[in-house]
């Protein structure tokens, strides 16, 4: 069983590798002057000379490059433009806590309405029921986050004040229920689609007629032998789609003004910070491919079929 | 075909009409202001409303409906160029070139999809339509390389192709008149998909403010979702016609793919 994972993991090394240089050349490729962008295009010659040396862009771009490397070898991913005492790990080690737990939550709302959607949805196969569920998942991916978000903000902070209104944060849990939705709305209904496929598949294998000949209740038969194999593979599509939340994030942070990985991008970018810019967008690409990864790896331990056919 | 595939046929349909002839159908001029009529709320004259400087927002919406509509099918068009292309030959051929196409893909996938677009954006100072597409494009390929290599590897070894490689016919031709003829069928769903996916792209960069300023539908929803508390039917308009025209690809784009399915499996 190792080989497979061996090999898993030096796609992944090679993806960051190319993640890292990418990141890089994309930044240093971009026409025009960063300083110009930085300090505007009024600014002195002399001034614009000394700013560069501070930053290291009067060197050539392979000891750039170096001196980049370096910055993620030493796990500081350089400092920021606008305030250089601290480090851009730093500054992302503040805000990620922020970011995770947004996405969690959005994850677990996701499997919350969606395993039950598609369970629904797949006992009623064909009959009213199901087509409801499969309406409702269909139009759950096609809502922008963009509007639900504001028109949820509307409808349950100021028509029916239950919740806390954007901004508000700290210990209040409620402050994350509308910011969980709105991310994590498209993934459970793509999620509920995945779940009622397998397990439709599921329940007509040789396996589940066997288990209903022994005479166990639809309930066992459904949830223990059924479900139990159906949600392999959706568990593996929940892990896969960890990058999307974290994208949906930085769209949802900025909705609710809540702090995070995006906001901080979002400033970054406004700013041309670039060694922020470089630092997030780095730390949540290995994020992914890490998450991704380890999703992999758990897949083949849950399911034997899998590490049977890996072994060969 | 099924209830929710003419559904998804009919709202294409209707949007593609929107996006052709919106700007001629608009009542009124979507940039003539009106200072004594903002924040109107939806009538007879105004069916959407006014927004915060008394325009019509119905016409606003109307000229904005080829906007998104056409970046979204442009980002696709070129991302099923390249992508496809792309895909095809290192399916077909193998060796080196997949090896490294398929880790570029790699790469790519790394990233969450809008943060990459995201990045390419802030590269450039005040980004304009190319710009945007470009950014797009960069994501947009590697799903459609993606399929076409996987398609393509299936292919390759089927008997027509064995075939006509007996029968001495060109790599060019086997590519051309063999395999992509072949794998359109599954790009042609990965493209709906797509265009579904980068509508919603394109409104959630115009909502951070990092798409070039145009009327488009994610625009109207960014500007309509400040006066939520004033006037919520700035930001509800829009937003239910990007939702529809979404839901519309997204409900096309799998009656596509059953149809598709149902032939290549006509016992499942």
């Amino acid at each position: 069983m190792w080989k497979p994972v061996l090999r898993r993991t030096a796609t992944s090394l090679a993806a960051l590798t190319g993640v890292v240089v990418l990141v890089f050349f994309m930044i240093h490729a971009i026409p025009g002057d960063p300083v110009d962008n930085l300090l505007g295009e009024q600014v002195q010659a002399a001034d614009k000379e000394a700013f560069r040396r501070r930053l290291h862009l009067d060197e050539g771009l392979g000891s750039q490059f170096a001196r980049y490397v370096g910055h993620i070898a030493d796990g500081t991913l350089g400092r920021s433009y606008q305030d250089p005492s601290v480090t851009v790990s730093a500054r992302i080690g503040e805000v990620l806590p922020h970011t995770l737990q947004l996405a969690v939550c959005a994850m677990l709302f996701a499997l919350l309405v969606a395993i039950p959607l598609g369970v629904i949805a797949a006992l009623r196969h064909r009959t009213w029921a199901d087509t409801t569920a499969m309406m409702l998942a269909v139009t759950g991916v096609s809502l922008p986050a963009v509007w639900i978000g504001p028109l949820l903000i509307y409808l349950f902070t100021v028509k029916l004040p239950w919740l806390p209104p954007p901004g508000a944060l700290g210990q209040d849990w409620r402050a994350l229920v509308l910011p969980s939705i709105t991310l994590g709305l498209a993934l459970s209904a793509m999620l509920a689609r995945m779940t009622r496929g397998q397990l439709v598949r599921v329940l007509g294998e040789d396996y589940i007629r066997t288990a209903r000949a022994k005479g166990l209740s639809t309930f066992r038969v459904v949830v223990v032998h059924g479900l139990r194999n159906a949600l392999i593979p959706v568990a593996t599509v929940a892990g896969m789609q960890f990058g999307a939340l974290l994208s949906g994030a930085v769209i949802v942070e900025k909705i609710y003004a809540r702090p995070g990985l995006g906001t901080l991008l979002l400033r970054a970018i406004t700013q041309r910070d670039y060694p922020v810019v470089q630092g997030t967008v780095l730390v949540v690409a290995v994020l992914v491919v890490v998450v991704t990864q380890l999703t992999d790896l758990l897949y083949a331990a849950i399911d034997p079929r899998l590490r049977g056919g890996a072994r060969t | 075909m099924t209830l929710s595939g003419r559904l998804g046929a009919w709202l294409m349909g209707a949007f593609l009409f929107l996006a052709v002839a919106g700007p001629a159908l608009a009542p009124h001029d979507p940039t003539r202001l009106d200072l004594t009529a903002t924040f109107a709320p939806p009538s007879w004259e105004h069916p959407m409303g006014t927004d915060e400087n008394g325009a019509d927002v119905l016409s606003a919406v109307l000229t904005g409906a080829r906007v998104g509509f056409g970046i979204s099918l442009l980002t696709v068009f070129c991302g099923l160029l390249v992508g496809g292309l792309l895909g095809a030959v290192a399916g077909t051929f193998g060796g080196l070139a997949d090896l490294l196409l398929m880790r570029l893909v790699d790469v790519v996938f790394s990233f969450p999809g809008l943060l990459l677009n995201l990045f390419v954006l802030s590269l450039v100072k005040s980004p304009s339509v190319g710009h945007l597409i470009f950014a797009l494009v960069i994501t947009s390929w590697a799903g459609f390389a993606r399929v076409a290599r996987g398609q393509a590897l299936e292919i390759r070894g089927r008997e027509f192709v064995v075939a006509a490689r007996a029968l001495g016919a060109s790599p060019a031709r086997i590519l051309f008149t063999h395999i992509i003829p072949n794998i359109l069928p599954p790009l042609v769903v990965q493209a709906s998909f797509s265009f579904a996916a980068y509508l919603l792209v394109e409104a959630g960069l115009s909502f951070l403010g990092l798409a070039p300023t145009l009327v488009s539908w994610g625009q109207l929803i960014a500007q309509g979702s400040r006066y939520l508390l004033v006037a919520p039917h700035l930001a509800i308009f829009p937003g239910l016609c990007l939702g529809l025209c979404v839901l519309g690809a997204n409900l096309l784009g799998d009656h596509v793919r059953d149809a598709w399915d149902r032939r290549a499996n006509p016992s499942g």
